[in-house]
Protein backbone atom coordinates (compact mmCIF):
# COMPACT_ATOMS: atom_id res chain seq x y z
CA UNK A 1 0.00 0.00 0.00
CA UNK A 2 1.28 2.95 -1.16
CA UNK A 3 2.27 6.19 1.53
CA UNK A 4 -0.68 8.06 0.12
CA UNK A 5 -3.10 5.63 1.01
CA UNK A 6 -1.88 5.14 4.17
CA UNK A 7 -2.09 9.00 4.80
CA UNK A 8 -5.66 8.73 3.95
CA UNK A 9 -6.73 5.58 5.53
CA UNK A 10 -4.58 7.13 9.25
CA UNK A 11 -7.74 10.14 8.88
CA UNK A 12 -10.00 7.48 7.74
CA UNK A 13 -9.13 5.77 11.39
CA UNK A 14 -8.83 9.27 13.44
CA UNK A 15 -12.05 9.67 12.10
CA UNK A 16 -13.66 6.33 12.78
CA UNK A 17 -12.37 6.80 15.97
CA UNK A 18 -13.79 9.62 16.87
CA UNK A 19 -17.01 8.41 15.90
CA UNK A 20 -16.70 5.08 17.54
CA UNK A 21 -15.45 6.53 21.20
CA UNK A 22 -16.90 9.84 21.17
CA UNK A 23 -18.03 10.14 24.88
CA UNK A 24 -15.77 9.28 27.52
CA UNK A 25 -12.40 11.17 28.02
CA UNK A 26 -10.43 7.90 27.30
CA UNK A 27 -11.56 5.49 24.62
CA UNK A 28 -13.12 1.93 26.45
CA UNK A 29 -10.46 -0.02 24.29
CA UNK A 30 -9.89 -3.25 25.89
CA UNK A 31 -6.51 -3.24 28.13
CA UNK A 32 -3.73 -4.61 27.23
CA UNK A 33 -0.21 -5.04 29.21
CA UNK A 34 1.46 -3.51 26.42
CA UNK A 35 -0.61 -0.19 27.03
CA UNK A 36 1.16 2.93 27.13
CA UNK A 37 -0.78 5.33 30.11
CA UNK A 38 -0.20 8.88 31.50
CA UNK A 39 -1.60 11.78 31.63
CA UNK A 40 -2.34 15.12 29.12
CA UNK A 41 -2.38 18.77 30.61
CA UNK A 42 -0.96 22.08 29.27
CA UNK A 43 1.88 23.50 30.04
CA UNK A 44 0.31 26.74 30.34
CA UNK A 45 -3.45 25.93 31.66
CA UNK A 46 -3.86 29.67 32.99
CA UNK A 47 -3.08 31.01 29.85
CA UNK A 48 -4.54 28.79 27.16
CA UNK A 49 -8.25 27.88 26.66
CA UNK A 50 -9.18 24.76 24.98
CA UNK A 51 -11.39 25.65 22.14
CA UNK A 52 -14.95 24.39 21.95
CA UNK A 53 -15.09 21.16 19.59
CA UNK A 54 -11.18 20.59 20.26
CA UNK A 55 -9.99 16.87 20.33
CA UNK A 56 -6.74 15.64 20.45
CA UNK A 57 -5.31 13.04 18.25
CA UNK A 58 -2.83 10.71 20.20
CA UNK A 59 -0.49 8.34 18.16
CA UNK A 60 2.53 6.51 18.56
CA UNK A 61 5.62 5.70 16.65
CA UNK A 62 7.60 2.83 16.71
CA UNK A 63 11.23 3.86 17.30
CA UNK A 64 13.04 5.78 14.95
CA UNK A 65 10.26 5.97 12.31
CA UNK A 66 9.32 9.60 11.90
CA UNK A 67 7.29 9.19 9.04
CA UNK A 68 4.81 7.17 7.42
CA UNK A 69 1.59 6.59 9.59
CA UNK A 70 1.81 5.98 13.40
CA UNK A 71 1.97 2.49 15.14
CA UNK A 72 -1.83 3.25 17.29
CA UNK A 73 -3.57 6.45 16.94
CA UNK A 74 -6.57 7.44 18.96
CA UNK A 75 -9.27 10.56 19.14
CA UNK A 76 -9.95 11.50 22.41
CA UNK A 77 -11.94 14.41 24.03
CA UNK A 78 -10.78 17.22 24.83
CA UNK A 79 -12.18 18.61 27.91
CA UNK A 80 -11.67 18.41 30.33
CA UNK A 81 -8.14 19.08 30.87
CA UNK A 82 -5.94 17.71 32.25
CA UNK A 83 -6.78 13.85 30.98
CA UNK A 84 -5.69 10.60 31.45
CA UNK A 85 -4.80 8.50 28.13
CA UNK A 86 -4.25 4.74 27.56
CA UNK A 87 -3.37 3.67 23.98
CA UNK A 88 -1.92 0.26 22.86
CA UNK A 89 -2.32 -2.40 20.46
CA UNK A 90 -6.20 -1.79 20.48
CA UNK A 91 -5.59 1.08 18.76
CA UNK A 92 -3.57 -0.15 15.92
CA UNK A 93 -3.36 1.38 12.96
CA UNK A 94 -2.31 -1.62 10.24
CA UNK A 95 -1.82 -4.53 12.71
CA UNK A 96 1.67 -6.00 12.84
CA UNK A 97 3.74 -6.75 15.68
CA UNK A 98 4.26 -4.28 19.04
CA UNK A 99 7.24 -1.68 17.95
CA UNK A 100 10.16 -2.50 20.86
CA UNK A 101 10.15 1.21 21.88
CA UNK A 102 7.10 3.95 20.68
CA UNK A 103 6.70 7.74 21.16
CA UNK A 104 3.50 9.02 22.19
CA UNK A 105 2.24 12.48 20.46
CA UNK A 106 -0.89 13.99 21.80
CA UNK A 107 -1.96 17.20 19.64
CA UNK A 108 -4.71 19.22 20.71
CA UNK A 109 -5.99 19.84 17.52
CA UNK A 110 -8.49 22.74 17.44
CA UNK A 111 -10.90 21.81 14.84
CA UNK A 112 -10.90 18.63 15.59
CA UNK A 113 -9.81 17.25 11.82
CA UNK A 114 -7.08 15.18 11.89
CA UNK A 115 -5.81 16.57 8.41
CA UNK A 116 -5.46 19.72 8.78
CA UNK A 117 -3.23 21.57 11.44
CA UNK A 118 -4.10 24.65 13.29
CA UNK A 119 -1.06 27.38 13.89
CA UNK A 120 -2.75 27.43 17.39
CA UNK A 121 -2.57 23.04 18.02
CA UNK A 122 -0.86 22.59 20.94
CA UNK A 123 1.37 19.31 20.83
CA UNK A 124 3.47 16.87 23.28
CA UNK A 125 5.49 14.66 22.39
CA UNK A 126 7.31 11.99 24.96
CA UNK A 127 10.64 10.20 24.89
CA UNK A 128 10.68 6.48 23.63
CA UNK A 129 9.34 4.41 25.86
CA UNK A 130 8.66 0.63 25.62
CA UNK A 131 5.06 -0.34 25.58
CA UNK A 132 3.53 -0.77 28.68
CA UNK A 133 5.20 1.73 30.70
CA UNK A 134 2.51 4.20 32.69
CA UNK A 135 2.82 7.27 34.34
CA UNK A 136 3.82 9.50 30.98
CA UNK A 137 3.02 12.70 31.59
CA UNK A 138 2.52 14.52 28.15
CA UNK A 139 2.53 19.01 28.49
CA UNK A 140 0.41 20.35 25.96
CA UNK A 141 2.23 23.46 24.47
CA UNK A 142 3.06 25.46 21.32
CA UNK A 143 5.18 23.43 18.55
CA UNK A 144 7.09 25.86 17.67
CA UNK A 145 7.79 26.13 21.54
CA UNK A 146 9.78 23.51 23.40
CA UNK A 147 7.27 20.52 23.23
CA UNK A 148 8.44 19.20 26.83
CA UNK A 149 7.76 16.19 27.96
CA UNK A 150 7.37 16.13 31.78
CA UNK A 151 9.80 13.56 33.88
CA UNK A 152 7.39 10.09 34.17
CA UNK A 153 6.05 10.16 37.58
CA UNK A 154 5.43 6.56 38.16
CA UNK A 155 7.65 4.02 35.53
CA UNK A 156 5.75 0.93 36.50
CA UNK A 157 4.99 -1.81 33.73
CA UNK A 158 6.21 -4.74 31.91
CA UNK A 159 9.35 -2.85 30.94
CA UNK A 160 7.59 0.28 31.06
CA UNK A 161 9.03 3.95 32.40
CA UNK A 162 10.55 6.90 30.19
CA UNK A 163 14.28 6.16 28.95
CA UNK A 164 16.36 8.66 27.74
CA UNK A 165 16.35 12.84 28.57
CA UNK A 166 16.64 14.10 25.00
CA UNK A 167 13.98 16.06 23.90
CA UNK A 168 12.71 15.79 20.37
CA UNK A 169 13.87 18.67 18.25
CA UNK A 170 11.04 21.05 17.17
CA UNK A 171 11.13 19.32 13.35
CA UNK A 172 10.02 16.34 14.76
CA UNK A 173 7.99 17.54 17.30
CA UNK A 174 5.95 18.50 14.75
CA UNK A 175 6.55 15.85 12.20
CA UNK A 176 3.61 14.34 10.57
CA UNK A 177 2.73 11.50 8.30
CA UNK A 178 3.47 12.48 4.42
CA UNK A 179 0.62 14.40 2.96
CA UNK A 180 -1.33 14.50 6.23
CA UNK A 181 -1.25 17.77 6.62
CA UNK A 182 -3.89 19.32 4.10
CA UNK A 183 -4.50 22.53 5.59
CA UNK A 184 -7.25 24.47 4.08
CA UNK A 185 -9.16 27.19 6.68
CA UNK A 186 -12.52 27.20 5.71
CA UNK A 187 -13.04 29.45 8.53
CA UNK A 188 -11.56 32.28 5.95
CA UNK A 189 -13.94 31.65 3.26
CA UNK A 190 -17.69 30.59 5.47
CA UNK A 191 -16.49 31.50 8.95
CA UNK A 192 -17.11 29.55 11.95
CA UNK A 193 -19.22 26.67 12.00
CA UNK A 194 -23.16 27.43 12.62
CA UNK A 195 -23.83 24.39 14.05
CA UNK A 196 -22.05 21.78 16.53
CA UNK A 197 -19.92 19.13 15.13
CA UNK A 198 -21.81 15.99 14.15
CA UNK A 199 -20.80 12.37 14.03
CA UNK A 200 -22.04 8.67 13.01
CA UNK A 201 -25.73 8.89 11.48
CA UNK A 202 -26.23 12.55 11.49
CA UNK A 203 -22.64 13.21 10.39
CA UNK A 204 -23.95 10.70 6.93
CA UNK A 205 -27.23 12.17 7.08
CA UNK A 206 -25.57 15.80 6.45
CA UNK A 207 -22.83 14.71 4.53
CA UNK A 208 -25.19 13.34 1.80
CA UNK A 209 -27.87 16.01 1.82
CA UNK A 210 -25.00 18.98 0.62
CA UNK A 211 -23.61 15.66 -1.66
CA UNK A 212 -26.88 15.24 -3.59
CA UNK A 213 -26.71 19.32 -4.00
CA UNK A 214 -23.16 19.78 -5.34
CA UNK A 215 -22.28 19.11 -9.14
CA UNK A 216 -19.13 16.42 -9.48
CA UNK A 217 -17.03 19.02 -11.08
CA UNK A 218 -15.46 16.77 -13.70
CA UNK A 219 -18.59 14.50 -14.20
CA UNK A 220 -21.59 15.31 -16.92
CA UNK A 221 -24.36 16.24 -15.03
CA UNK A 222 -24.07 14.01 -11.97
CA UNK A 223 -23.80 14.92 -8.25
CA UNK A 224 -21.03 14.37 -6.19
CA UNK A 225 -23.38 11.74 -4.00
CA UNK A 226 -23.90 10.11 -7.24
CA UNK A 227 -20.76 10.02 -9.30
CA UNK A 228 -17.74 6.62 -8.42
CA UNK A 229 -15.32 8.75 -9.67
CA UNK A 230 -12.11 9.77 -7.59
CA UNK A 231 -12.79 13.78 -7.82
CA UNK A 232 -16.02 12.74 -6.32
CA UNK A 233 -15.25 10.81 -3.73
CA UNK A 234 -12.46 13.69 -2.90
CA UNK A 235 -15.21 15.89 -2.78
CA UNK A 236 -17.49 13.70 -0.79
CA UNK A 237 -14.62 13.58 2.03
CA UNK A 238 -14.37 17.51 2.46
CA UNK A 239 -18.36 17.77 2.72
CA UNK A 240 -17.93 15.11 5.39
CA UNK A 241 -14.57 16.80 6.93
CA UNK A 242 -16.69 20.47 6.81
CA UNK A 243 -20.10 18.62 8.60
CA UNK A 244 -18.40 17.12 11.30
CA UNK A 245 -16.62 20.32 12.41
CA UNK A 246 -20.14 21.20 12.22
CA UNK A 247 -20.62 23.24 9.09
CA UNK A 248 -24.36 23.64 8.29
CA UNK A 249 -25.21 22.26 4.64
CA UNK A 250 -25.23 25.95 3.36
CA UNK A 251 -22.10 26.87 4.51
CA UNK A 252 -21.02 23.49 2.86
CA UNK A 253 -22.48 24.59 -0.17
CA UNK A 254 -21.25 28.42 0.06
CA UNK A 255 -17.78 27.08 0.37
CA UNK A 256 -17.82 25.18 -2.97
CA UNK A 257 -18.83 27.56 -4.72
CA UNK A 258 -16.41 30.34 -3.14
CA UNK A 259 -14.03 28.36 -5.29
CA UNK A 260 -15.85 26.49 -8.21
CA UNK A 261 -19.10 29.30 -8.28
CA UNK A 262 -22.58 28.49 -8.38
CA UNK A 263 -21.31 26.04 -11.45
CA UNK A 264 -20.60 23.48 -8.68
CA UNK A 265 -24.56 24.08 -7.74
CA UNK A 266 -26.69 21.64 -8.68
CA UNK A 267 -29.59 23.48 -7.53
CA UNK A 268 -29.55 27.33 -8.60
CA UNK A 269 -29.91 30.01 -6.01
CA UNK A 270 -33.68 31.14 -6.23
CA UNK A 271 -31.83 34.97 -7.57
CA UNK A 272 -32.45 36.93 -10.57
CA UNK A 273 -32.22 35.44 -13.92
CA UNK A 274 -32.53 32.01 -11.87
CA UNK A 275 -36.09 32.43 -11.52
CA UNK A 276 -36.81 31.32 -14.88
CA UNK A 277 -35.08 28.07 -14.54
CA UNK A 278 -37.45 27.82 -11.21
CA UNK A 279 -40.79 29.54 -12.43
CA UNK A 280 -40.50 27.62 -15.47
CA UNK A 281 -41.92 24.37 -15.30
CA UNK A 282 -44.34 25.62 -13.38
CA UNK A 283 -45.63 28.07 -15.55
CA UNK A 284 -45.16 26.31 -18.54
CA UNK A 285 -47.71 23.60 -17.07
CA UNK A 286 -50.00 26.00 -16.31
CA UNK A 287 -49.76 27.14 -19.72
CA UNK A 288 -50.21 23.95 -20.84
CA UNK A 289 -53.19 23.03 -18.50
CA UNK A 290 -55.18 26.04 -20.08
CA UNK A 291 -54.74 25.74 -23.12
CA UNK A 292 -56.01 22.14 -22.81
CA UNK A 293 -59.01 22.98 -20.95
CA UNK A 294 -59.77 26.15 -23.79
CA UNK A 295 -59.64 23.45 -26.65
CA UNK A 296 -61.73 20.58 -24.95
CA UNK A 297 -64.34 23.48 -23.85
CA UNK A 298 -64.17 24.71 -27.27
CA UNK A 299 -64.75 20.61 -28.79
CA UNK A 300 -67.82 20.25 -26.20
CA UNK A 301 -69.14 22.78 -27.85
CA UNK A 302 -68.41 21.54 -31.49
CA UNK A 303 -70.18 17.91 -31.14
CA UNK A 304 -73.42 19.48 -31.60
CA UNK A 305 -74.65 18.98 -35.29
CA UNK A 306 -73.36 21.92 -37.83
CA UNK A 307 -75.17 24.59 -38.54
CA UNK A 308 -76.05 25.96 -41.86
CA UNK A 309 -73.03 28.50 -41.66
CA UNK A 310 -70.78 25.56 -41.13
CA UNK A 311 -68.57 25.57 -44.54
CA UNK A 312 -67.98 21.77 -44.45
CA UNK A 313 -72.11 21.29 -43.90
CA UNK A 314 -72.47 20.63 -47.98
CA UNK A 315 -70.16 18.16 -48.25
CA UNK A 316 -70.95 16.24 -45.20
CA UNK A 317 -74.82 16.47 -46.89
CA UNK A 318 -73.13 15.15 -50.08
CA UNK A 319 -70.95 12.01 -48.51
CA UNK A 320 -74.57 11.31 -46.21
CA UNK A 321 -76.42 10.96 -48.96
CA UNK A 322 -73.72 8.80 -50.96
CA UNK A 323 -73.27 6.24 -48.34
CA UNK A 324 -76.29 5.77 -47.72
CA UNK A 325 -77.99 2.46 -48.98
CA UNK A 326 -81.07 3.61 -51.50
CA UNK A 327 -83.69 2.12 -52.30
CA UNK A 328 -82.72 0.26 -55.94
CA UNK A 329 -79.34 -0.63 -54.81
CA UNK A 330 -81.12 -2.28 -51.93
CA UNK A 331 -83.06 -4.28 -54.86
CA UNK A 332 -80.63 -5.27 -57.13
CA UNK A 333 -78.95 -6.76 -54.27
CA UNK A 334 -81.79 -9.05 -53.51
CA UNK A 335 -81.81 -10.39 -56.86
CA UNK B 1 -54.39 24.82 -38.07
CA UNK B 2 -51.02 23.29 -38.89
CA UNK B 3 -49.50 27.40 -39.13
CA UNK B 4 -50.44 26.76 -35.60
CA UNK B 5 -49.31 24.23 -34.47
CA UNK B 6 -46.06 24.75 -36.08
CA UNK B 7 -45.83 28.52 -34.79
CA UNK B 8 -46.16 26.78 -31.11
CA UNK B 9 -43.82 24.58 -32.05
CA UNK B 10 -41.21 26.65 -33.09
CA UNK B 11 -41.72 28.99 -30.03
CA UNK B 12 -41.23 26.44 -27.83
CA UNK B 13 -38.47 24.22 -29.56
CA UNK B 14 -36.38 27.55 -31.11
CA UNK B 15 -35.33 29.06 -27.81
CA UNK B 16 -34.22 25.11 -26.17
CA UNK B 17 -32.59 25.17 -29.67
CA UNK B 18 -30.41 28.41 -28.71
CA UNK B 19 -29.82 27.65 -25.28
CA UNK B 20 -27.92 24.44 -26.45
CA UNK B 21 -26.77 26.23 -29.28
CA UNK B 22 -25.07 28.78 -26.77
CA UNK B 23 -23.86 26.06 -24.77
CA UNK B 24 -21.63 24.84 -27.64
CA UNK B 25 -19.58 27.80 -27.69
CA UNK B 26 -18.07 27.13 -23.81
CA UNK B 27 -15.18 24.96 -22.41
CA UNK B 28 -16.91 23.28 -19.02
CA UNK B 29 -13.02 23.61 -18.14
CA UNK B 30 -12.75 27.34 -19.49
CA UNK B 31 -14.76 28.67 -16.41
CA UNK B 32 -13.95 32.14 -14.92
CA UNK B 33 -12.65 31.35 -11.83
CA UNK B 34 -14.44 33.38 -9.11
CA UNK B 35 -11.23 33.30 -7.20
CA UNK B 36 -9.09 35.38 -9.48
CA UNK B 37 -9.14 38.97 -7.90
CA UNK B 38 -9.82 37.29 -4.61
CA UNK B 39 -7.20 36.41 -1.58
CA UNK B 40 -5.89 32.88 -2.78
CA UNK B 41 -7.24 30.03 0.01
CA UNK B 42 -4.85 29.93 3.13
CA UNK B 43 -3.15 26.78 3.52
CA UNK B 44 -0.41 24.29 4.71
CA UNK B 45 0.78 21.47 3.25
CA UNK B 46 3.41 19.30 3.96
CA UNK B 47 6.68 18.86 1.39
CA UNK B 48 7.07 16.10 -0.51
CA UNK B 49 9.43 13.36 1.71
CA UNK B 50 8.40 15.07 5.04
CA UNK B 51 9.33 18.28 6.68
CA UNK B 52 7.83 21.51 8.24
CA UNK B 53 4.89 22.10 6.16
CA UNK B 54 4.96 24.88 3.74
CA UNK B 55 2.08 27.62 4.60
CA UNK B 56 0.83 30.30 1.30
CA UNK B 57 0.87 32.84 4.35
CA UNK B 58 4.32 32.58 5.12
CA UNK B 59 5.10 33.45 1.37
CA UNK B 60 3.63 37.05 1.83
CA UNK B 61 5.65 39.81 0.33
CA UNK B 62 6.19 38.29 -3.38
CA UNK B 63 3.90 36.90 -5.65
CA UNK B 64 3.71 32.84 -5.87
CA UNK B 65 2.88 30.80 -8.73
CA UNK B 66 1.02 27.70 -7.42
CA UNK B 67 1.28 25.05 -9.64
CA UNK B 68 -1.54 22.06 -9.03
CA UNK B 69 -0.18 18.46 -11.29
CA UNK B 70 0.21 15.15 -11.30
CA UNK B 71 2.14 11.84 -12.60
CA UNK B 72 -0.34 10.70 -14.39
CA UNK B 73 -0.92 14.03 -16.78
CA UNK B 74 0.26 14.37 -20.29
CA UNK B 75 0.28 18.30 -19.84
CA UNK B 76 1.85 18.30 -16.50
CA UNK B 77 5.27 16.41 -18.64
CA UNK B 78 5.24 19.18 -21.28
CA UNK B 79 4.79 22.51 -18.91
CA UNK B 80 7.27 20.44 -16.44
CA UNK B 81 10.47 22.24 -18.12
CA UNK B 82 8.76 25.57 -18.45
CA UNK B 83 7.85 25.98 -14.78
CA UNK B 84 11.66 24.91 -14.04
CA UNK B 85 12.95 27.43 -16.26
CA UNK B 86 10.46 30.32 -14.92
CA UNK B 87 11.39 29.44 -11.54
CA UNK B 88 15.36 29.63 -11.94
CA UNK B 89 14.29 32.86 -13.55
CA UNK B 90 13.08 34.46 -10.89
CA UNK B 91 14.46 32.71 -8.60
CA UNK B 92 14.35 35.31 -4.93
CA UNK B 93 11.79 37.18 -6.89
CA UNK B 94 9.12 35.10 -6.33
CA UNK B 95 8.18 31.24 -4.89
CA UNK B 96 7.19 28.19 -6.80
CA UNK B 97 5.23 25.72 -5.23
CA UNK B 98 4.20 22.51 -7.20
CA UNK B 99 0.90 21.01 -5.28
CA UNK B 100 0.38 17.34 -6.32
CA UNK B 101 -2.44 16.08 -7.08
CA UNK B 102 -4.23 12.46 -6.88
CA UNK B 103 -1.45 11.10 -6.87
CA UNK B 104 1.15 8.54 -4.75
CA UNK B 105 4.38 10.06 -3.22
CA UNK B 106 6.68 6.90 -5.10
CA UNK B 107 5.16 8.12 -8.34
CA UNK B 108 5.90 11.39 -7.63
CA UNK B 109 9.78 11.18 -6.46
CA UNK B 110 10.16 8.96 -9.21
CA UNK B 111 8.77 11.12 -12.19
CA UNK B 112 10.67 14.60 -10.41
CA UNK B 113 14.04 12.36 -10.66
CA UNK B 114 13.36 11.90 -14.48
CA UNK B 115 11.80 15.39 -14.88
CA UNK B 116 14.03 17.31 -12.33
CA UNK B 117 13.38 19.46 -9.87
CA UNK B 118 13.65 22.63 -8.42
CA UNK B 119 10.89 24.03 -6.40
CA UNK B 120 8.62 22.57 -2.92
CA UNK B 121 6.57 19.64 -3.86
CA UNK B 122 3.65 19.34 -1.76
CA UNK B 123 1.15 16.38 -1.65
CA UNK B 124 -2.43 17.77 -1.42
CA UNK B 125 -3.93 14.43 0.10
CA UNK B 126 -7.51 14.19 -0.22
CA UNK B 127 -7.56 17.00 -2.62
CA UNK B 128 -8.57 19.72 0.31
CA UNK B 129 -6.29 22.54 -1.24
CA UNK B 130 -7.00 21.98 -4.92
CA UNK B 131 -10.61 22.04 -4.05
CA UNK B 132 -10.31 25.36 -2.22
CA UNK B 133 -8.64 26.97 -5.25
CA UNK B 134 -11.42 25.50 -7.96
CA UNK B 135 -8.77 23.16 -9.34
CA UNK B 136 -11.28 21.23 -11.73
CA UNK B 137 -8.44 19.19 -13.38
CA UNK B 138 -4.39 19.14 -14.16
CA UNK B 139 -2.48 21.23 -14.97
CA UNK B 140 -3.44 24.31 -14.00
CA UNK B 141 -1.01 27.35 -12.44
CA UNK B 142 -2.28 29.81 -10.11
CA UNK B 143 -0.09 33.53 -9.80
CA UNK B 144 -0.81 35.23 -6.37
CA UNK B 145 0.47 38.74 -5.91
CA UNK B 146 2.56 39.78 -3.03
CA UNK B 147 -0.39 40.53 -1.35
CA UNK B 148 -1.75 36.97 -1.25
CA UNK B 149 -4.61 38.14 -4.32
CA UNK B 150 -5.06 35.87 -7.03
CA UNK B 151 -4.13 37.57 -10.21
CA UNK B 152 -4.27 35.08 -12.48
CA UNK B 153 -5.43 31.46 -13.54
CA UNK B 154 -4.48 29.00 -16.25
CA UNK B 155 -6.32 25.83 -17.71
CA UNK B 156 -3.93 23.41 -19.25
CA UNK B 157 -0.01 23.97 -19.37
CA UNK B 158 2.01 27.08 -18.93
CA UNK B 159 4.84 28.46 -21.24
CA UNK B 160 7.79 30.21 -19.25
CA UNK B 161 7.28 32.98 -21.51
CA UNK B 162 3.49 33.52 -20.42
CA UNK B 163 5.01 32.88 -16.79
CA UNK B 164 7.41 35.86 -17.29
CA UNK B 165 5.30 37.99 -18.71
CA UNK B 166 2.20 37.97 -16.29
CA UNK B 167 4.98 37.86 -12.83
CA UNK B 168 6.29 41.07 -14.54
CA UNK B 169 3.07 42.81 -14.98
CA UNK B 170 2.57 41.43 -11.33
CA UNK B 171 5.57 42.72 -9.73
CA UNK B 172 5.16 45.99 -11.33
CA UNK B 173 1.86 46.51 -9.87
CA UNK B 174 0.06 47.08 -13.64
CA UNK B 175 -3.56 47.43 -13.25
CA UNK B 176 -6.12 44.42 -13.60
CA UNK B 177 -6.53 44.76 -17.23
CA UNK B 178 -3.21 44.99 -18.16
CA UNK B 179 -2.08 42.81 -15.79
CA UNK B 180 -4.73 39.85 -17.64
CA UNK B 181 -3.40 40.67 -21.03
CA UNK B 182 0.37 39.95 -19.86
CA UNK B 183 -0.66 36.90 -18.27
CA UNK B 184 -2.50 36.23 -21.96
CA UNK B 185 0.12 36.68 -23.81
CA UNK B 186 -1.17 39.69 -25.55
CA UNK B 187 0.84 42.27 -26.06
CA UNK B 188 -0.07 45.59 -24.01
Amino acid sequence: MTTHLRASAFVALLATAGTAHAEPDVAPTAASPQDVSGRIELADAAGTPTPAGAVIFLSARADGAAKGPPTWVLRMAASPLPTDFRIGPANAMMGGPTPDKVRVTARLDADGNASTRGPDDLEATSDLVAPGASGIVLRLAAPTATAETAPATGSEGAGGGVTGGAQPPPSQASEVPEGVVTGVDPTSVVGPPLGAPVEGEALRARTMEAARLLRCVVCQGMSVADSPSETARAMRDQVEGLAAKGYETQQILDWFEASYGAFVLLEPKQEGLNWLVWAAPGGLLALGAAWIVSRTRGAGAGVQPSGDDDPLAPWLARVRAETRPSATESKESES
Amino acid sequence: MNKKVLAAGLVIVAPLILVLANGFRFDPRAIDSPLVRKPAPAFALAPLGGGAPVALAGLRGKPVVINFWATWCVPCQQEHGELLRASQTWEGRAAFLGVVYQDEPAKIDAWLDRMGRSYPQLVDTGSSVAMAFGVYGVPETYVIDGAGTIAHKYTGPVTAGLLDACLGAVTSGKDAATTLAACNGEAS
